[in-house]
């Protein structure tokens, strides 16, 4: 199967750095959103599928779902050192997430250095759709480093 | 004739030198005063502090003036270098006013050795290399031998450095100079989740990556000769400036309650301009968490920067056994906290919000311990590791200027992005090694994305907060080597 593009920019921020994603469905956005937030700091093709992990989010908006989903991701590399490749949503409804991830264990000298991302923040977040296209689902996101 | 400076739609008036005030108008609830040279503000007119000032002073209960440090640049809700006091019974506490590194801070120690002991490039390289084993940096490393049981993790949470000293890791001297003498009292450990608990036990004792460091620097001059031998400071001396904050933990509980007081300002009705600018009632259930838990996460980053003083004393005494490093003072630079003061005539109780600014008390102020009352509060301010940092204290006036509150450092002009187009590592450790700097990293990137020219002179920043009247520099120090997660 070939490798699935994600689409995505790094943002520029003075103090901080963002990313701004489109993807076909907000399913979607999700998932590729925590794979940038990887990409970021290990390209996917360098992380091999050998391990994984399940987690559960809940929130009480579509914002606050990304935002804990991403600070769950986040925490995976935190406390276990875990970076994910490939995700599946066995459940998904706008309001809670439950997910397997795919990935493996960070080793710092095949993958490199990986700088410290505090928290994904609510800061200029945006979420929304474009009236056409493809890749109409899009997010803004911003990370205090 | 006063000036005026319009920066964007913005019109400053100068109302005392480097003061300039934006009257309230619309929504605004307060004016703010932007604490700069003309310059310093005309250079952040490309990002979105002045925006990020005016929400601020927008919330519930805030008091006029709310400052802007010279070090100012955009942060998330608030700015950072940003003060605001709120009334007790009317005003709000907000996680974004504080940050997600609760408690970052500085502290200086002093010691009993000159610049001549430590001029052999041999010797700094070998103790560089020794403090970087002994330090843990970057994500998630740890010693072995700091396993504190549940029992004192707990202690730590609520005693801070108090609890590091007892474990064996300072002295009780140590603690009358750290800011509340080592431990916010009423931090609540049980209003913090299992995951913020989780993300600290594992990461006690971690400088952290970034912005944080380990520096070890000479004296180079002595501004203000009388308060400088009262901090016991002298020209060539060598000191020891440790940056770091509360790691995981913090930025947890800083997560957590942003959430949380997500849904209180929907609940009382708080309207507001960005989210990160999320708040809750001083008084109400919501609120009362988050200071308990946000005084929790304070005494860890007490104990966090404990624990490398600790360390760095090991260290230190294996080079140089007759060394002595004396703490000269430990300053929170990311925090809310209630203070008592005279405002306008009468004496008042303000929940004051410091993000990126630094508490910089008066002489004869109660708080502040019986050697440093005479002077006035130290104010540690980190610069950027290849020019200089300095050791400024709190003048006369300065509760009423600003709430006792001065700078907290350089402020960035370039993104990391930015920075990483200009330079390479190697090409700024290798800068830096000529002009007599040794630095280590266990990232990659951080020299670069760290380096002099992506900070504002920070010499500037201190000089306009001295113009201001808000403090004063003692001391202007340089880097030996540098120790960067």
């Amino acid at each position: 199967m070939p490798e699935r593009i994600i689409s995505y920019q790094s943002l520029d921020h003075k103090a901080d750095m963002g990313f701004h994603l489109q993807a076909p469905s907000l399913e979607r956005l999700y998932i590729d959103s925590a794979l940038a937030l990887t990409d970021l700091s290990v390209k996917l093709e360098r992380i091999n599928s050998i391990d994984k992990h399940d987690v559960l989010v809940e929130a009480d908006s579509k914002e606050s779902l990304l935002i804990k989903w991403l600070n769950e991701v986040l925490f995976l590399f935190e406390r276990h050192k875990f970076l994910p490749k490939r995700i599946v949503f066995t459940r998904f409804d706008g309001k809670s997430i439950k997910a397997t991830l795919i990935g493996e264990t960070y080793d710092p000298i095949r993958h490199g250095h990986v700088s410290e991302v505090k928290a994904v923040t609510h800061h200029q977040l945006e979420m929304g759709t474009l009236p056409k296209g493809e890749n109409n689902f899009y997010a803004k996101v911003f990370l205090d480093v | 004739m006063s000036s005026t400076l319009t920066i964007k739609d913005f019109v400053l008036k100068e109302i005392t030198p480097d003061i300039w005030r934006f009257e309230k108008t619309g929504e605004m609830l307060a004016g703010i005063h932007f604490v700069g040279s003309a310059d310093i503000l005309k250079a952040i007119s490309d990002d979105k502090s002045f925006e990020q000032a005016i929400h601020v002073a927008s919330l519930p209960g805030v008091i006029d003036p709310v400052l802007t440090m010279p070090d100012i640049h955009q942060g998330y809700g608030f700015p950072i270098g940003g003060v605001a006091a709120f009334d007790l019974d009317t005003g709000v506490i907000s996680p974004g006013g504080v940050g997600y590194d609760i408690n970052c801070g500085v502290r200086l120690l002093t010691t009993n050795l000159e610049h001549n002991n430590l001029n052999d490039n041999k010797l700094i390289k070998q103790l560089l290399g020794d403090l970087f084993d002994a330090i843990p940096t970057g994500v998630g490393s740890q010693r072995k031998d700091l396993k504190p049981t549940p029992f004192q993790f707990e202690n730590i949470l609520v005693n801070g450095a108090q609890e590091l000293v007892r474990m064996g890791m300072g002295t009780t001297g140590d603690l009358q100079s750290i800011e509340k003498s080592g431990a916010f009292t009423e931090a609540r450990p049980d209003f913090l989740s299992p995951r913020a608990l989780e993300r600290g036990h594992f990461q006690l004792g971690n400088l952290g990556s970034g912005n944080h460091f380990l520096e070890v620097q000479f004296v180079d001059q002595i501004f203000d000769k009388k308060t400088g031998v009262a901090f016991g400071l002298s020209k060539g001396q060598i000191v020891v400036m440790i940056h770091t904050g509360s790691r995981g933990l913090g930025y947890q509980v800083c997560q957590d309650a942003l959430e949380d007081c997500l849904s209180a300002s929907e609940k009382y009705g708080i309207q507001l301009s960005d989210p990160e600018l999320a708040s809750a009632p001083i008084g109400s259930a919501e609120g009362i968490r988050y200071l308990g838990a946000m005084r929790a996460a304070a005494n860890f980053a007490f104990a966090n920067r404990q624990c490398i003083t600790h360390w760095t004393r090991e260290v230190f005494k294996k080079y140089f056994p007759q060394s002595e490093l004396t703490l000269l003072y430990d300053v929170c630079h990311n925090i809310a906290q209630i203070e008592q003061m005279t405002w306008k005539g009468s004496m008042k109780k303000f929940c004051i919000h410091r993000k990126g600014a630094t508490r910089a008390y008066p002489p004869h102020h109660t708080e502040l311990p019986e050697y440093l009352r005479p002077w006035g509060q130290p104010v540690i301010i980190p610069g950027d590791m290849g020019r200089c940092s300095y050791v400024l204290c709190g003048n006369k006036g300065s509760l009423k200027l600003s709430f006792g509150s001065a700078c907290h450092g350089a402020g960035r002009v370039l993104s990391r992005h930015q920075a990483k187009k200009k330079s390479t590592d190697r090409a700024v450790e290798k800068q830096l090694a000529e002009h007599g700097i040794f630095v280590k990293s266990s990232g990659k990137n951080t020299l670069v994305a760290e380096m002099s020219e992506a900070y504002k002179d920070v010499s500037a920043v201190v000089q306009s907060t001295a113009r201001a009247g808000i403090a004063h520099s003692v001391a202007r120090l340089k880097p030996i080597l540098v120790i960067k997660g």
